[in-house]
Formats: structure tokens, C-alpha cells, sequence
């Protein structure tokens, strides 16, 4: 051909400026032997290449302007560089046949080279990072991992908080209720040495004693409490409930019979309880105990006694129609030591602080709903039911 | 010296309230000693008594631990009858607790005028009733 002796400038000169020039080429149609078929085959194959290379461009645009945080969109963006131009270079071999610009195609052909060099280049330079770059699937399993590790952190925050008000409360009752008889013991021994009276002496030496009792009864109370605590080893037992509370009902007996006292018992829907047997005994004569101490005056008491299958576990509810206690004023302190709301003899403060004790000890709760002069009910959460 | 015509001990605990009597009398700065075993005993009182400041006290010991109604609530109470009172009142907090939770707390209540902790010492009496 004639170009060949043609210098390499003017080659490139006479490129540029007749870019779009057609003038020394036929139309592929008539360049060679080409069938319709053989044609048109060319044609429609490079045209849906060329249409396919539009479309996929756009979405990789669309995918990372839509979805923030996609990592290395540098790459994303060479892709649909070098696609569209690959695209375009399949439009243009279709156009050969009417419209032969070789030189064009040419510069198409050029820039699409150049483009996917930069791609290679590109993903050389991020290949290491891509490879180690985590897929959903290990996104999946990390997060997982976490929630798992943040579930256990969390239930090890509302231990360590339980287990803080715990120290709180005995720390108020040691600073209170232990140190109560011991201000009365001092002040006692210090009248004891700057009197000289024989009378006084006496009556003072009298009042010591009850003091002391009192002191050991706190102080005793105080190591039961902290046993149940320490307690890791107590096991459950299988409680068929009719059968331990009618045994605890015996030492009621008189009691029940002088007050004319009703007791409704209902365990249909739970009948069986898994808990240790002393804890248990424990809870039945205290709450009973209560009811029939806070009796109303009006009315000859009535006792339900019933359980109930709840989603965490079982729950036993002891209701009375008694004296009530006005809940707005009682409810931080109704299972706190040495805490009463009533005037009777026989009302001490350690009953309810006791059942609580031992309920958290076992992981399950208490909780009280009352009105005054209405009656009371005490419902004790058992969990860990379905063995 | 100046003497108090009415001091009332809130309290519950009757050992502490006997000593505690004691020790007041042997200053013979008191006139009367009054006692209240809880907090709504010593309230109803007050209520009664909310036009007679002749009978009502000048000073006030409250114990905090008490049953029926525990020296918080009394305060509660207290605040709100407070305006109506036809004498003013001092009252002492005097608790065995060393409970610096207690005592913060109690020192922001503003009829509050200061927390004791027991024993009450003659010595402390004295000052106390100085400070009137």
C-alpha cells in the first residue's frame, strides 16, 4: 500500500485530520464476499454486545452512588470506563459496513487499550488488598461472634450490677442494723461506769441483756443470708407442690382454725416444681405466715395459693384478703431487712428479705402487688422449669 | 442558758430512747421529753397539734429505721405541713447509720438542720440546743 512509504509524521498528521474520513476504504459490504447472513450475523452480534457494555456500566455507576461505603470505587469506575469504550469499539465494527472510518475505530480501539491497562494496573496495585477483603458470609460469622460476645458481656454487667446492690444493702445493714444495738451497748456500759447508784446499776445491767440478744439475732440473721448467698452447691429437688404445702400447712393448723381461715389451692396448671426443698418450705411458711399475721380485723382471711406456667418458667402466687400495705411507700423497701409496715409484735423484718435471698440465690424473683385494707399477693418466679 | 420547752424523740428503738432520755435530763435544758415510736405517730400529732404551738416541740430527733412510717417519709409529710405550722421546728436527723448515702441524702432535705449519728452525747446536746 501507499501509506507504507509515507514518513511516520505525516502518517500521523493525514490520521488526525481525516479522523472521520471514509474516503480510502469500501464499505465492509463490499469489502470481500459477504452472505446477508454471514453480514448480518457481524452486525447484530456486535450490536448486542455493544448495548450489553452500555447497560453494565450503569449499573456499577448506579451500585456505587447508591450504596455508600462499597469498597475501592477507583476500580468500579475503570471497569465501566473500559467496558463502555469496549462497547463502543463493537458499534463502530458494526458501522464498518455503510460506514468504514478505520480511523476512528482506530482511536477507539487505542483509548480502550489504554483504559484497561489502567484497570490492570489498578487492580495489581489493590490485589491485596481486595484478596483479604472480608465477604459477607465472614461479615455474617464476625458479627455473630460479636453479638454473641455482647450478649455474654451484657448478662456478666447485669450480674455484676445485681451483685453490686447486693453488696450496697448489706453494706446499709451492717452500717445500720449491726451498729444500732452496738450505739446502745456503748452508751449502756458508759452510764454503767459513771454511775454510782445501786438501782440504776441494776436497771441499766437489766437492759444490757436484750441488746446483746438482739445484736446476736441481727448478726445471725445476717450470716444466714450471706450462706444462702455463698450456697453454689444447693440442688433442686423434684416438689410436688400439694404434698409440700400441705406439710407446711401443719404448723398452721391452730392457727388457721382460730382465724376461720379459707385456703383455695390451685396447682392444675403446674402441679410439679424443681427447687430446692428447704428454700421452698422456706417460702411457704413465711408467705403464709404473713397472710395470716396481717389479717384484717373484718374479715376471716382467705388464702389462694395457685401456679402458673408463664414463658420463662412457673409462677406461684399467694394472695390474702388482709391488711395490705400501701405499695407507693412500701416498694423499695417491702424485702429489705428489718423493714415493717405494721404494728404487731410479731413483725421483725426478715421474713420477705429472707424469701428474696433465696429466690435470687436461684436465679428467680419476687415481687409483691398490694392496696391497703384490700389484701396482698406475692407471686415467686421459678425458672429453669423445663427439665 | 437558754432552755427547750418541748423535745420530741422519734424513735423506735426503746433502749435508745431510754438512754437517750437520760442523757437530756441530766442537762436540765428540757422542760419535756416526748416520744414517738414511728414516723405517722409523730406526724398525726403534729397535725393535731398544727394550732397549738404551746404543745408542739421545738426540737425534733428522728430516727430514719423506723416501722409504719420510716423518718424519710415523715420529712415528705413534714414539707408539706410545714407552712402551716404555727412554730418553727428544728429537726435533727439521728440515725445509727454511717451510711454516706444516708447522710448526703439527708442533708439535702431543706428542714433537714443537720444529720447526727448516734449516740447523742451529753456534750452534743448541749450544743445542739445552743444552736437553737
Amino acid at each position: 500500500m501507499k501509506t507504507n512509504q509515507m514518513i511516520l509524521w505525516d502518517q500521523i498528521v493525514e490520521f488526525f485530520s481525516k479522523l472521520f474520513g471514509t474516503e480510502s476504504w469500501p464499505p465492509r459490504w463490499y469489502c470481500g464476499r459477504w452472505t446477508d447472513f454471514h453480514g448480518w450475523l457481524y452486525i447484530v452480534s456486535d450490536l448486542m454486545v455493544w448495548a450489553a457494555y452500555m447497560i453494565i456500566p450503569f449499573f456499577l455507576i448506579v451500585l456505587i452512588t447508591k450504596r455508600k461505603g462499597i469498597p475501592f470505587p477507583l476500580v468500579f469506575y475503570l471497569f465501566g470506563a473500559f467496558i463502555l469504550l469496549c462497547g463502543l469499539t463493537h458499534l463502530l465494527d458494526a458501522s464498518m459496513f455503510w460506514w468504514p472510518a478505520y480511523r476512528f475505530a482506530g482511536l477507539i480501539k487505542l483509548l480502550t487499550g489504554i483504559v484497561s491497562w489502567f484497570t490492570v494496573y489498578a487492580l495489581f496495585k489493590l490485589w491485596p488488598q481486595i484478596v483479604g477483603l472480608k465477604t459477607g458470609k465472614e461479615f455474617n460469622a464476625e458479627f455473630e461472634q460479636r453479638k454473641i460476645a455482647e450478649q455474654k458481656l451484657n448478662d456478666y454487667t447485669r450480674i455484676l450490677e445485681f451483685k453490686n446492690t447486693q453488696l450496697v444493702d448489706f453494706c446499709n445493714i451492717v452500717s445500720h442494723n449491726l451498729r444500732a444495738p452496738m450505739v446502745n451497748i456503748g452508751m449502756l456500759v458508759d452510764y454503767l461506769e459513771q454511775s454510782n447508784d445501786k438501782a440504776e446499776r441494776k436497771e441499766l445491767l437489766t437492759k444490757i441483756k436484750p441488746v446483746v440478744n438482739h445484736l446476736n439475732e441481727v448478726f445471725n440473721e445476717l450470716v444466714e443470708s450471706v450462706q444462702v448467698r455463698q450456697d453454689f452447691e444447693i440442688k433442686s429437688d423434684k416438689i410436688i407442690l400439694t404434698d409440700c404445702l400441705n406439710e407446711n400447712l401443719q404448723g398452721f393448723q391452730s392457727q388457721i382454725k382460730l382465724y376461720e381461715a379459707e385456703i383455695e389451692i390451685n396447682f392444675n396448671d403446674a402441679p410439679i416444681i424443681y427447687f430446692p426443698k428447704k428454700y421452698i418450705d422456706s417460702i411457704f411458711t413465711n408467705l403464709i405466715s404473713n397472710s395470716l399475721k396481717y389479717k384484717s380485723p373484718d374479715r376471716k382471711p382467705v388464702i389462694k395459693i395457685k401456679t402458673e406456667k408463664t414463658s420463662s418458667g412457673i409462677v406461684l402466687s399467694i394472695s390474702d384478703n388482709g391488711l395490705g400495705i400501701d405499695m407507693n411507700y412500701a416498694k423499695d423497701k417491702l424485702f429489705k431487712i428489718r423493714k415493717t409496715f405494721h404494728k404487731h409484735p410479731d413483725a421483725k423484718g426478715f421474713g420477705l428479705f429472707m424469701t428474696k435471698t433465696q429466690m435470687e440465690a436461684m436465679g428467680g424473683k419476687i415481687w409483691a402487688e398490694s392496696a391497703p385494707d384490700k389484701g396482698c399477693t406475692f407471686f415467686v418466679e421459678f425458672i429453669n422449669q423445663n427439665i | 442558758m437558754k432552755t427547750v420547752n418541748n423535745l420530741t424523740l422519734v424513735d423506735d428503738d426503746e433502749i435508745f430512747v431510754f438512754l437517750t432520755k437520760k442523757t437530756i435530763e441530766a442537762t436540765s435544758l428540757v422542760n419535756l421529753i416526748q416520744v414517738f415510736g414511728n414516723g405517722l405517730d409523730a406526724l398525726n400529732f403534729l397535725k393535731k397539734n398544727i394550732d397549738n404551738p404551746d404543745t408542739l416541740p421545738e426540737i425534733i430527733f428522728l430516727d430514719l429505721s423506723m416501722p409504719i412510717m420510716d423518718g424519710w417519709k415523715f420529712l415528705e409529710e413534714y414539707i408539706l405541713i410545714s407552712p402551716k405550722l404555727g412554730k418553727k421546728i428544728t429537726i435533727y436527723i439521728c440515725s445509727s447509720s454511717i451510711s454516706p448515702d444516708d447522710i448526703k441524702k439527708a442533708k439535702a432535705i431543706s428542714v433537714v438542720s443537720d444529720f447526727i449519728i448516734k449516740p447523742i452525747t451529753k456534750e452534743k446536746l448541749i450544743e445542739t440546743i445552743k444552736n437553737l
